[in-house]
């Protein structure tokens, strides 16, 4: 069996993905692999500053990366929600908080107390019952409580990150761990004539790195897998296709917090670092030219746009095939999609560690490729349909753009959990799904899909008990949101940014 | 919009579905609506002895049953898994354990680790099973319950044996004291809506008739209402799960009360024993196309331990399951749902799955489809995921001694465990789902119990050197030997806790 381990793996691309891919394989094999990161200048976006999932903090913890030192070099701050404007209608606006909302009480989910006692005039949103949704606004942070007894062992949290200084900081330490790195550009991939395996990367310098395991990590450009398979397009659903990024100088400490704003034919974010600001537009082509967008996008930004504007066109979509001969499609190698819900460096993050779960052999002939392929397509589906609900789910009717989005069929698994969550407030849990049942209520919820009928069981209970349990709730949260420091100061406290990486934009 | 509530619900038939749907109906919803059983006290109820798997334990908590209680009433013993004896080849003997093999260690589970000592020819064939708590504590006849902690005692689960004719009654207790009334008689009539087919009432052979807003068809495999009345359609599985018959008797006990079910595997079935704190109960469930219903009775008669206590009771059925379990307004439950044999002891699970399902989903008197479709598809996929894991003990079996064994080695199984078990064999991979019974870990103990044997194992192990694999293997089996020789005795244990609790 030893002979016919994978000696070594080659890494092409070089931003996050490709350093997260990097690090995580160096400490678990342990230095039993040459690994080599080939960096072709092929980040996975030119986005600048991005938003993560909580579960990259598990794999910090298995990285043993300290966290206080990883922000402080990534100009990084917290992020405990995502605020969405005008989404649903114009004015509209939710929070969509990490973290667990209300409390199963009774062993009846919280929402459905929630949804009744609306009825009879509760004016509070959902979000306020979410610890990490009223910090967030307070502008608070803490990380999470270890006692459960505690309201702060509710909380949850992800970050802001400069994609640069993270891929940076990643490289630092996978290179520690003797991971090898070499640049320059793909000139050709060479393959076996009978398999038609990659069987080596030339660069245009004429430099050949052969391997056992490729890991393409090249972005949507898919430089190794994608002459090998083909591509789902799910523009039918998603039918953005443009963004443009801008970086303002001026950090902002204060909001734990990513924002979301709808526009006419799409929508733009907010990402808030230490030093500066990330902002970006997202729009689809066929409903607004690139003029008009760029004017919109400056105009919403305000005086502060200092930098350069970066644009770039993508379709989204997965690979039909995510691991193909010897090849792994890692993040938006894999898939590609817009930055919304943060999922892009999560989807790097599952590619990966579902890689370790089914590591192969040199004779790739045990069935992983295969069972990798169905879980990834999985999960990715559920994803996709995470995203497609925040177009769907809207009462816009102010162009032609949300006229589509909303009238638009929907994949049958989505539509199911629509119909359910609509029906009786049920939500649906496939068998790969990245979101939780509390993000899922969270973005129905906050997209006005509101449930014609809340569990009966609710009923059991006196209407009075109930509104008495959600009052101590609600301020159970509030008193727990005032405990805690202000997200700026405890930036300050425990990772400001670093001197020789704050100031101006590299 | 929304429809106003239920008023009525009446549930057919009084076996341990009907009585543990009306003890959970009664739980969750007696405030809310009326809850009526009819039996009859001709129709004798189909429980046998029954074994359980450990989510019974959720389902009783949840009503507030204290567990001497419950145990001391239905003569019942603790349950650490289920001894297969004879399944892959003649003479092997395995025990499927409600518990872990090992912990991961550098992020790979610990079977590949086994896997690998294996592969060097340094572990038996049978050496994994040393390396899981429940296994090693029932072979000694020992039983503590599990702790909270992280230690090696809170690496197993715990299920029952009792009297099913005993715990009907005593959920029946329980019920009535909730306000759920009971009509003893017998079905001569349902009556269906004209506008829209849905199940309108009932009629007694007294004449009387019976109106509810919704009715749970618990009246066995004959399907009183969901089949007979509603014509819900039955999807057969007897291609796959051959065995339509059974015959079972009890016998007195003549050892110490073991903590595990043991199947055994004849010519032409398998028979279960399941030790009671009074007796012992048996059955022979076989395929009546390779064995004569006398054949199969003497088969079990001379495989008894003890003394028989009753004359043997013959049962036929059809594997399989019903189409829509909820159809108009009448959801279906026990063997008027479907039928899978007891053989992984999952039918009161499968009982308890439906009611949770259907409190989750409960109608008010719109019915909407919405219900009913979420309804099907859970539970569909609850008796599909079972079919498949006991299709898994006949298939995967090296046995060629008689045509029922023939059959099941050579005939073609679903694709769903087509797929499962190609990735074990070529990589002890074991597929993983988020709904339905039975846990990666149960499938691994049945693989390899089975004697599905990977060719190759996870490569990453190859990351630890062999001797710190070697020892690793070894510790693990040391403090779960020693962790089970200080439990107490099952018998002592159950006479402590359980037995003297009633002389209290």
């Amino acid at each position: 069996m030893l002979q016919g381990q994978i000696k070594s793996i080659a890494i092409a691309g070089g931003g996050v993905t490709s350093w997260l891919a990097a690090s995580l394989l160096a400490r678990v094999l342990r230095g039993s692999r040459e690994i080599v990161v080939i960096e072709t200048g092929d980040a996975d976006t030119p986005q600048r500053e991005f938003a993560t999932l909580p579960p990259l903090t598990g794999l910090h913890t298995i990285l043993g990366i300290d966290e206080n030192d990883m922000l402080a070099k990534t100009d990084g701050t917290f992020r405990l929600a995502t605020k969405f404007r005008d989404w649903s209608r114009i004015g509209g606006e939710y929070l969509h908080p990490l973290g667990e909302t209300g409390a199963n009480l009774n062993s009846i989910a919280f929402r459905h107390y929630w949804l009744k006692l609306r009825q009879s005039g509760l004016s509070a949103s959902y979000a306020d019952f979410n610890l990490c949704a009223v910090a967030a606004q307070a502008r608070k942070f803490t990380r999470p409580s270890t006692d459960k007894r505690s309201v702060l062992s509710t909380l949850e949290y992800a970050y802001h990150l400069d994609a640069v200084r993270y891929a940076a900081y990643l490289r630092d330490y996978a290179c520690k761990q003797c991971v090898r790195s070499e640049q320059g550009k793909i000139a050709a991939v060479t393959r076996n004539s009978t398999t038609g395996w990659v069987e080596a990367i030339v660069l245009e310098d004429g430099r050949r790195f052969e391997a056992d395991l490729f890991l393409d990590c090249t972005g949507s450009k898919a430089q190794l897998i994608g002459a090998d398979t083909g591509f789902e397009d799910w523009s039918p659903w998603l039918p953005c296709d443009r963004a443009i990024a801008l970086s303002t100088a001026g950090g902002d400490t204060s909001l734990p917090c990513s924002q979301s704003v709808a526009h006419e034919a799409g929508w733009r974010w907010r990402i808030p670092l230490q030093n500066r600001v990330g902002h970006g537009f997202v729009y689809a082509s066929a409903f607004m030219n690139d003029d008009d967008a760029l004017s919109i996008f400056l105009g919403a930004v305000g005086s502060d746009a200092s930098g350069e504007p970066v644009s770039w066109k993508f379709t989204s979509g997965r690979r039909r095939d995510i691991w193909s001969g010897n090849v792994i499609a890692l993040g938006a190698a894999a898939a590609t999609l817009e930055p919304l819900e943060n999922i892009n460096v999560h989807i790097a993050q599952i590619g990966i560690a579902r890689l370790l779960a089914l590591f192969p052999d040199r004779s790739f002939a045990h069935g992983e490729r295969e069972e990798y392929n169905r879980l990834m397509a999985s999960e990715l589906d559920r994803i996709r349909d995470f995203l497609i609900l925040h177009y769907h789910a809207t009462a816009r009717s102010d162009s032609p753009f949300w006229n589509q989005c909303r009238e638009m069929p929907v994949p049958d698994a989505l539509a199911h959990k629509i119909r359910q969550f609509q029906s009786r407030g049920r939500v649906v849990l496939y068998d790969e799904e990245t979101f939780s049942e509390d993000n899922w209520a969270s973005v129905f919820l906050g997209q006005d899909v509101l449930p014609r009928r809340y569990d009966p069981l609710v009923d059991n209970f006196d209407i009075e008990q109930s509104k008495t349990q959600l009052q101590r709730i609600r301020s159970t949260v509030r008193q727990g949101a005032d405990s805690m420091p202000a997200h700026a100061d405890f930036i300050r406290k425990y990772c400001a940014a670093t001197p020789s990486h704050s100031g101006h934009v590299p | 919009m929304t429809g106003p509530k239920l008023a009525n619900v009446v549930i057919v038939g009084g076996g341990t579905a009907g009585w543990m749907a009306a003890a959970g109906l009664a739980c969750k919803l007696q405030k809310q609506c009326k809850i009526r059983v009819v039996e009859s006290a001709e129709i004798g109820i189909v429980g046998v002895g029954e074994a359980t798997v450990p989510h019974i334990r959720y389902f009783n908590a949840t009503l507030g049953i204290d567990e001497a209680d419950f145990m001391r009433k239905t003569h019942a013993t603790f349950k650490l898994g289920i001894e297969f004896r004879n399944w892959a080849r003649l003479g092997d003997s395995y025990i499927h354990p409600f518990g872990e093999f090992g912990r991961r260690l550098n992020g790979v589970d610990f079977h590949y680790y086994w896997l690998k000592l294996r592969a060097l020819d340094e572990e038996p064939e049978s050496g994994i099973f040393d390396c899981s708590l429940p296994v090693v504590a029932a072979k000694l006849g020992r039983f503590a319950p599990p702790t909270p902690d992280n230690s090696v005692m809170s690496t197993f689960g715990y299920a029952y044996h009792f009297d099913a004719t005993l715990y009907a009654p005593y959920l029946r207790a329980y019920a009535e004291r909730r306000g759920v009334v009971r009509t003893e008689g017998k079905i001569v009539d349902v009556s269906l809506r004209a506008e829209d087919g849905f199940v309108e009432s009932l009629t007694l052979e007294s004449g009387e008739r019976i109106a509810a807003d919704l009715f749970i068809d618990c009246s066995g495999f004959r399907g009183l209402l969901i089949e007979q009345a509603l014509k819900a359609g039955y999807e057969d599985w007897t291609h796959w799960l051959p065995c339509d018959r059974a015959v079972a008797a009890p016998c007195e006990t003549v050892e110490t009360s073991v903590p595990y079910t043991r199947s055994t595997a004849h010519d032409a079935g398998w028979q279960w024993r399941i030790p009671l704190q009074h007796r012992v109960g048996n059955g022979y469930v076989y395929c009546s196309r390779f064995v004569s219903d006398e054949d199969a009775a003497a088969t079990l008669k001379t495989n008894l331990e003890g003394r028989i206590l009753a004359e043997p009771r013959f049962l036929r059925f059809v594997t399989g399951k019903r189409k829509k379990a909820w159809s108009k307004n009448c959801v279906a439950m026990g063997l008027a749902g479907g039928f899978l044999e007891p053989l992984e002891s999952t039918s009161i699970y499968l009982v308890q799955a439906a009611i949770t399902s259907l409190i989750e989903l409960f109608p008010d008197k719109g019915f909407s489809p919405d219900d009913v479709d979420e309804f099907n598809r859970v539970m569909d996929f609850e008796y599909e995921r079972v079919r498949d894991f006991l299709i898994l003990h006949y298939h995967a079996t090296e046995r060629d001694d008689t045509p029922l064994w023939n059959y099941v080695r050579t005939m073609s199984i679903p694709e769903s465990l087509e797929y499962k078990m190609k990735l074990f064999r070529d990589r002890g991979y074991v597929v993983k789902y988020k709904d339905g019974m039975f846990l990666d870990r149960s499938w691994q103990a049945v693989y390899l119990g089975q004697r599905v044997v990977p060719g190759h194992y996870d490569p990453l192990v190859e990351t630890l050197d062999t001797a710190e694999i070697r020892r690793y293997v070894r510790s693990t089996k040391e403090t779960v030997r020693r962790a089970a020789e200080t439990m107490p005795m099952h018998d002592a244990w159950l006479a402590r806790h359980i037995r003297t609790a009633a002389a209290q």
